[in-house]
């Protein structure tokens, strides 16, 4: 009961906070536009259109793109088929679990989001945790107090990933898999491979966990990083099953969420669709994970806040 | 009685026809030739494992019997329809177009997952390497069966030395079969869907968006474009998919220039020739030529020279007001088009040497739009480094390409073979960037998961 009763409070946290899903929508929006215009402006056209109808579009030319890949300059070159559809969101997680990173030129982007996504979290969790309307200058003065440590802190948790990924990831993937599945057939490969994976998983939601929870502590404790890790290593021995079915909550949504998009490739129409029905779909999926992602944030700050309270 | 000697004659004609297809299709059955019946035995042998066996009777559109085993993996049984749906399209097809399937025999062994068995050539006997989850738009594993049946003509009923010339007919050929198939099933014209593969290659996904073309992706024209000058006598595994690319889309390229029935005789020809026998790259071509009643060896002596690659493009379009009244009356244009050849290939169409200012050949052709709807359809011979046309006219142009048609597959940049003074419309690339930006969105909150 408790557990669910943490889950609806992060949903109604989020729900009561329309300005924080929308900051965070627009900030994505604002990293993400400028790229994608300037992609826009590098794209040679693909020969002559004569005529497009918007209601009846023509199919993506691969070979098009393949050639675009190749020969255009600037960002044109990261352009591939992975970005059509249910494939965008699938290949993001895949390349999260198979340690398969960016191309080195975007991740300026992923850092210039991460500091932002860091400046700006302060004051997300603090609207959170308040539960109420806190005005602008109350969200900028927790982001100014939080965001030297919270920094720290996820410079301090990307060293750990990138610990777990060269070391336990390249050992499990590599060495082991193949000791695994030399001589097996497919199916039982893949079978050795989920086990794998939910092993690694786990490892990555931990230590993600362990790092989310130290911001709160950071947040709304006001604690050292050294501190708010400690903190946070102790609340997650505690209520270690309430934050897996956080979790879970989260990974059945995203399951719906991606089941949802997906299906809409098969709707007719769906396979080539319209422009205006691209970026519809595409937008929802991304409201549709923000709010995935602030809700785990809402309920993880009502674990955090009775976890304090009790103690 | 008129009418009874009409009907005397009519049966006397049908029961000479039905006589004629049975000692066809007798002398058809008669005439295949003999198979090592251990081939495949000791083949599965060498690969190990346990494989599931099923037989299947086909009769060919021409009458032809062949016997079709397949020997599978266990956790691929689920495959089988399909296997033997490719195997059955590409045995007739090729059956028509090149000759017939020369044993009585085929068996497909499904090669275990990851072994290092490189795939040999044995007649009546095709490997493929199946996969366990296998989507059903994307052809991947029809392509592999057709390719591999097309083997059974081109490197074991005809003995190809040269292997990327035995690859790349087969691609070929596969690309052809593959089309129908996918034109019979989802009654659109299409070479496959593109498949990604996720979770380590495990996970397959068919992306409905990205309809493939036979003449592009059907060739692993991506293979070519990374490396056009391949040097075809290399004989690494690393360049092997690049050659095969490289002959597959000069074969497509001589099928657009000289037409599919002029290649397909050729085709046809170059089995019936050097059947039992080898056949090398020019001894192909000569046939092709002695078909199409052409000589082919510009083409062929540019397309597979190591190092050498084709690059035409339109470097210049310009439309000016003219003053000089050379229109008469009305508004004037002066419109100049610039062509340049920037690989050394030639595409000529022909080995005649230019006489003088004149030209030898016109093989590619440059198409001119005009403001007014009128379009100028002009040929180059290709051969100068450069060429400029001029036009005068009452309306300026609108857009200049060159190989509009896109018959030069192996051209390996089509980025620069049109150019247009119209503003750039973004109707075409607009869902590219949307569909980018919203990919990128996403990047940046999965990457979200780590701060």
């Amino acid at each position: 009961m408790g557990i669910l009763r943490t889950w609806f409070s992060g949903v109604w946290r989020v729900v009561r906070a329309p300005a924080v899903v929308t900051g965070l929508y627009v900030l994505i929006l604002v990293v993400a536009a400028p790229l994608g215009a300037w992609l826009q402006l590098s794209l040679p056209s693909p020969g002559v259109v004569d005529i497009v109808d918007a209601n009846d579009p023509p199919a993506p030319d691969v070979d098009w793109l393949d050639e675009v890949s190749l020969h255009a300059p600037g960002l044109a070159r990261f352009l591939t088929p992975a970005v059509i559809g249910v494939a965008a969101p699938i290949g993001h997680l895949d390349a999260i679990l198979d340690r398969r990173r960016p191309p080195m030129p975007l991740l300026i982007p992923i850092a210039v989001f991460f500091l932002c996504w860091t400046a700006v979290w302060g004051g997300v969790v603090e609207r959170l945790a308040q539960g109420r309307r806190i005005g602008v200058s109350a969200a900028m003065a927790a982001s100014r107090r939080s965001m030297g440590r919270l920094l720290i802190l996820g410079l301090s948790g990307g060293a750990a990933y990138l610990i777990l990924y060269l070391a336990v990831h390249a050992v499990m993937f590599g060495p082991l898999y193949e000791w695994l599945t030399d001589g097996a057939i497919e199916r039982t490969a893949f079978i050795w491979r989920v086990a794998l994976a939910v092993v690694f998983g786990v490892l990555l939601l931990a230590l993600s966990q362990l790092l989310d929870f130290a911001k709160l502590a950071i947040i709304l404790g006001r604690a050292s990083v050294r501190q708010a890790v400690s903190d946070s290593g102790k609340l997650l021995r505690e209520r270690l099953l309430t934050v897996m079915a956080l979790l879970l909550f989260s990974g059945l949504g995203l399951v719906v969420l991606l089941g949802g998009y997906a299906a809409s490739e098969f709707i007719p129409g769906g396979s080539v669709p319209s422009l205006a029905r691209v970026i519809v779909g595409g937008q929802a999926l991304i409201l549709g994970r923000l709010l995935l992602r602030l809700v785990l944030a809402g309920g993880q700050v009502d674990l955090y806040l009775r976890s304090r309270s009790a103690s | 009685m008129k009418s009874f000697t009409f009907t005397c004659r009519v049966a006397v004609v049908a029961v000479a026809v039905v006589l004629w297809s049975v000692a066809a299709s007798a002398v058809a059955q008669s005439t295949a030739l003999p198979l090592d019946p251990a081939a495949a035995e000791t083949l599965r042998g060498t690969l190990g494992g346990a494989f599931i066996e099923r037989r299947i009777p086909l009769e060919l559109t021409s009458g032809t019997r062949c016997d079709l085993r397949l020997s599978l993996q266990p956790d691929h049984v689920q495959h089988a329809d399909r296997i033997a749906d490719a195997a059955r399209e590409a045995l007739d097809q090729y059956d028509a177009w090149f000759a017939p399937y020369p044993f009585n025999q085929l068996t497909i062994v499904d090669v275990p997952w990851q072994s290092p068995h490189e795939d040999q050539r044995i007649a009546g006997v095709v490997t493929i390497r199946a996969r366990w989850l296998q989507p059903e738009r994307s052809l991947t594993l029809e392509a592999q069966v057709a390719r591999g049946i097309a083997r059974q003509w081109w490197g074991t009923r005809v003995n190809i030395p040269d292997r990327a010339l035995a690859d790349g007919l087969a691609e070929y050929a596969q690309s052809r079969t593959l089309e129908r198939i996918f034109d019979r099933r989802h009654q659109r014209n299409n070479y496959s869907l593109l498949e990604t593969r996720w979770f380590g290659g495990l996970v397959p996904w068919a992306i409905r968006a990205a309809r493939l073309d036979r003449q592009t992706s059907g060739l692993n024209r991506a293979a070519f474009r990374r490396n056009p000058g391949v040097d075809l006598r290399d004989r690494s595994l690393v360049v092997r998919p690049a050659q095969t690319a490289r002959v597959a889309a000069a074969i497509t390229t001589l099928e657009r220039y000289l037409g599919w029935p002029a290649l397909q005789r050729g085709l046809s020809s170059a089995v019936r020739r050097y059947a039992g026998q080898s056949m090398t790259t020019a001894m192909f071509f000569e046939t092709l030529g002695d078909a199409a009643d052409r000589d082919l060896s510009w083409f062929v002596d540019q397309a597979f020279a190591p190092g050498s690659t084709y690059d035409y493009a339109v470097s210049g379009l310009t439309s000016i007001a003219d003053e000089t009244g050379a229109c008469g009356e009305g508004p004037c244009y002066r419109t100049t088009v610039v062509l340049r050849r920037l690989g050394a290939a030639v595409f000529s169409g022909t080995s005649l040497l230019p006489v003088g200012p004149f030209e030898s050949g016109r093989a590619l052709e440059v198409e001119v739009r005009f403001a007014d709807g009128q379009r100028s359809d002009d040929h180059w011979d290709g051969r100068a480094a450069e060429k400029t046309l001029v036009y005068l006219g009452p309306a300026p142009a609108t857009l200049a390409r060159i190989d509009p048609a896109r018959t030069l597959l192996l051209d390996f940049n089509r980025l620069n073979n049109s150019r247009t003074l119209m503003p750039p419309s973004p109707a075409a690339t607009l869902p590219w960037s949307v569909r980018w930006t919203i990919w990128l969105q996403d990047l940046l909150l999965s990457s979200s998961f780590f701060f």
